[in-house]
C-alpha cells in the first residue's frame, strides 16, 4: 500500500510537469492544426534560461539554502517569459510564412527547428550535462510511510494553478474565446473582428511560458539537464496531449497526469526499466481504441 | 453620400482559374442589393474577396474607405459583417458565447446586452437555446444564429451568403422576414442567394452573375419580368432550375 501511495505521489508530480508541456502541444494545435515539434526544445531552453537566471540572480551552490523564495519565483517568471518570446519567434519565424501551405510543409519544418534549436543549444550551453540549482530547499515529510518532498508539494501545486488560470484565461476571457473561436472556424474568427495572427502569436507564448515552467519544475525535481533533453520529454508530454484528445485543454491536463502515474506504477510494480515503455504501449492503445483521445469528440473536416 | 459598397474590377484566381473575371457592383446606403446566378457563376467568391477572406484583385471601398491594405478582422472593423455560406457556428460555443463572439469587437457590456435583446426580438427562438451548444441547433437556427451574431458586431454594411441554403420553406420565410426587419433599420446588404424569385422580391436592385462574369443588373421588379431571367432562372417555362 506504501508503495503504491509512494508512487502515486512521485507520479503526480511527474505527469503534472509532462501537464504544463502537453497543454502547449494541444494549444497550438487546436489553433494551427499543427504539432509542434519545437515544443520540447522551448522547454529544454526555458529550463536552461533559468539556470542562468538563477546564477544572474545571485545563487551559490554553496549557500543553496539563502536563495530567497523571492528569487526563486522570480527564476521561474524569467524563464517562463524569456521562453515566450522564444515561442513567438518561433511561429513569426518559421510558422507564419507557411501559413496557407499543404500541412506537411509546417510539419517538417517543426522537425527542422526542433533539431536546429537542439544544436544551437549544444552550441550556446555545451553538450556537457549540468546540474539545476537548488532554488528552493528540499525538505522531507513523512505521511504513513510515504515521503513526500515541499518539491513535490510545490511542483503540483504550481502545476495545478497555472492550469486552473489557463482555463480561466481561455473560458471568460475575450482573448481565450477568441482562441476557441479560431480552434473552430479560423475564417469565422477573423470575420468576427479577432486578430488571428496575433491570437496565434499569443497562443505560442503561453503555450512555452507553460513548457518553460515544466522545464522549471523538473529542473527541481531531476536537477539535470542537458540539450538533448527535450527529446524524450516533448515525446511523452505530446502523447499526453494525444492521450487526452489533442486540442482539447483538459485532457491534455488529465493526459499528463496519467501517464506520469503510468509510468511510477510500472516503475514500482514491474521494473523502472519499462518505465519509458509505458508511454508508448499507452499511446499505441490509445491510438487502436480511441483515436481521438480521451475528452477528443471526432471532428469534422473543417470548411 | 458615398456607396456602402463600391465594388470595381474585381477579379478572383484559384489556380490557373478565374472564378470571377472583372465584375463592378455597388450597393448604396440602405439598400438590399442582390446577387444572383447559378451554382459557380462565382457569388460566394464575390463575397469572399470583398471581406479579403480570399485575395483578389480590384478595388473595394466600404464607406468611402479603401478595403485595400486591411485584412479580414480589420474590415470587419469598418462595420462589414459576412454571414458566410454554411453558417459557421462556433460549434464548441454556446448560443450565448456565439453571439458575444459576434460582438468582439464591442465590449461594452450595456451595449452588448441591448444588442442581444434585439437578435432575441428578431430571433425568439435563439433565446431559449441560450446555453445549448453552437452544434446542437438544426440548420433553421443556426442561421438564425448565425445572422444573430452578425449583427451583433453593429454592422452598417451585411453580407449574406445563401440565407436560404437546405432550410424549409417556413423557416426560409422566416429567415427572410428577418432580413427584410433589419433592412428597415436602415442597413445595407448584399445578398446573394440561389433562390432567385425569393432575392428579386427582396432586394431592390439585383446583379446577375454568369460564369464569373455580371450578365445583367437593374431593379429587381423589371429582373423579375425579363424573359431572360424568367427562362433561366425562375423557370418561366420548360427549365425550372431553381425554386
Amino acid at each position: 500500500m506504501s508503495t503504491f501511495l509512494q508512487q502515486l505521489v512521485n507520479g503526480l508530480s511527474v505527469g503534472s510537469i509532462y501537464a504544463l508541456i502537453a497543454l502547449g502541444y494541444t494549444m497550438v494545435y487546436g489553433t494551427l492544426g499543427l504539432i509542434n515539434f519545437a515544443h520540447g526544445e522551448v522547454f529544454m531552453i526555458g529550463c536552461y534560461i533559468g539556470l542562468y537566471a538563477a546564477f544572474w540572480l545571485g545563487y551559490d551552490a554553496l549557500a543553496a539554502a539563502s536563495f530567497s523564495p523571492m528569487s526563486a519565483t522570480l527564476v521561474l517568471l524569467l524563464a517562463m517569459a524569456g521562453a515566450a518570446i522564444v515561442g513567438m519567434l518561433i511561429e513569426r519565424l518559421a510558422y507564419r510564412p507557411l501559413r496557407g501551405a499543404p500541412r506537411l510543409a509546417p510539419l517538417i519544418t517543426a522537425i527542422g527547428v526542433s533539431l536546429l534549436l537542439q544544436n544551437i543549444a549544444v552550441l550556446a550551453f555545451s553538450a556537457n550535462p549540468r546540474k539545476f540549482p537548488s532554488i528552493i530547499t528540499e525538505h522531507r515529510l513523512e505521511f504513513a510511510g510515504v515521503t513526500i518532498t515541499n518539491i513535490k508539494i510545490f511542483i503540483f501545486a504550481v502545476s495545478i494553478l497555472l492550469m486552473l488560470a489557463l482555463e480561466f484565461f481561455v473560458k471568460k476571457t475575450w482573448t481565450g474565446r477568441a482562441m476557441r473561436a479560431i480552434s473552430f472556424n479560423l475564417p469565422a474568427a477573423k470575420l468576427m473582428g479577432v486578430p488571428a495572427d496575433r491570437v496565434i502569436s499569443l497562443t505560442f507564448a503561453i503555450g512555452s511560458a507553460l513548457a518553460a515552467a515544466g522545464g522549471i519544475l523538473f529542473g527541481l525535481d531531476q536537477t539535470k539537464l542537458e540539450p538533448l533533453m527535450g527529446n524524450m520529454i516533448g515525446l511523452k508530454a505530446f502523447i499526453a496531449a494525444v492521450l487526452g484528445g489533442i486540442g482539447n485543454i483538459r485532457g491534455a491536463a488529465i493526459g499528463g497526469l496519467l501517464i506520469g502515474v503510468a509510468e511510477l506504477m510500472t516503475a514500482g510494480y514491474i521494473s523502472s526499466g519499462y518505465r519509458d515503455a509505458i508511454t508508448f504501449v499507452i499511446l499505441i492503445v490509445i491510438l487502436l481504441f480511441r483515436p481521438q483521445g480521451l475528452l477528443g469528440v471526432v471532428r469534422q473536416e473543417k470548411v | 453620400m458615398t456607396d456602402a459598397l463600391r465594388v470595381t474590377d474585381l477579379k478572383v484566381n484559384y489556380g490557373g482559374i478565374q472564378a470571377v473575371k472583372g465584375i463592378s457592383l455597388t450597393v448604396g446606403r440602405g439598400e438590399i442589393v442582390a446577387l444572383i446566378g447559378a451554382n459557380g457563376a462565382g457569388k460566394t467568391s464575390t463575397l469572399k474577396a470583398i471581406v479579403r477572406l480570399i485575395a483578389s484583385q480590384g478595388q473595394i471601398d466600404f464607406f468611402g474607405a479603401t478595403a485595400g491594405g486591411r485584412a479580414t478582422h480589420q474590415i470587419a472593423a469598418l462595420g462589414v459583417s459576412l454571414v458566410p455560406e454554411g453558417r459557421a457556428i462556433f460549434g464548441n460555443m454556446s448560443v450565448r458565447e456565439n453571439l458575444e463572439m459576434g460582438a468582439f469587437l464591442h465590449r461594452d457590456a450595456l451595449e452588448r446586452k441591448h444588442h442581444m435583446e434585439r437578435v432575441f426580438a428578431l430571433f425568439p427562438r435563439l433565446a431559449e437555446r441560450l446555453k445549448q451548444d453552437g452544434n446542437t441547433l438544426s440548420g433553421g437556427e443556426q442561421q438564425m444564429l448565425a445572422i444573430g451574431r452578425a449583427m451583433m458586431s453593429q454592422p452598417k454594411l451585411l453580407l449574406l451568403d445563401e440565407p436560404s441554403l437546405g432550410l424549409a420553406p417556413k423557416l426560409v420565410g422566416e429567415i427572410f422576414a428577418a432580413i427584410r426587419v433589419i433592412a428597415a433599420d436602415g442597413l445595407s446588404i448584399l445578398l446573394v442567394e440561389q433562390n432567385t424569385r425569393l432575392a428579386l422580391k427582396t432586394a431592390g436592385r439585383a446583379y446577375v452573375l454568369v460564369t464569373g462574369e455580371v450578365a445583367l443588373s437593374g431593379n429587381a421588379e423589371d429582373l423579375r419580368d425579363d424573359p431572360r431571367i424568367q427562362s433561366a432562372y425562375l423557370g418561366g417555362d420548360t427549365t425550372r432550375s431553381n425554386g
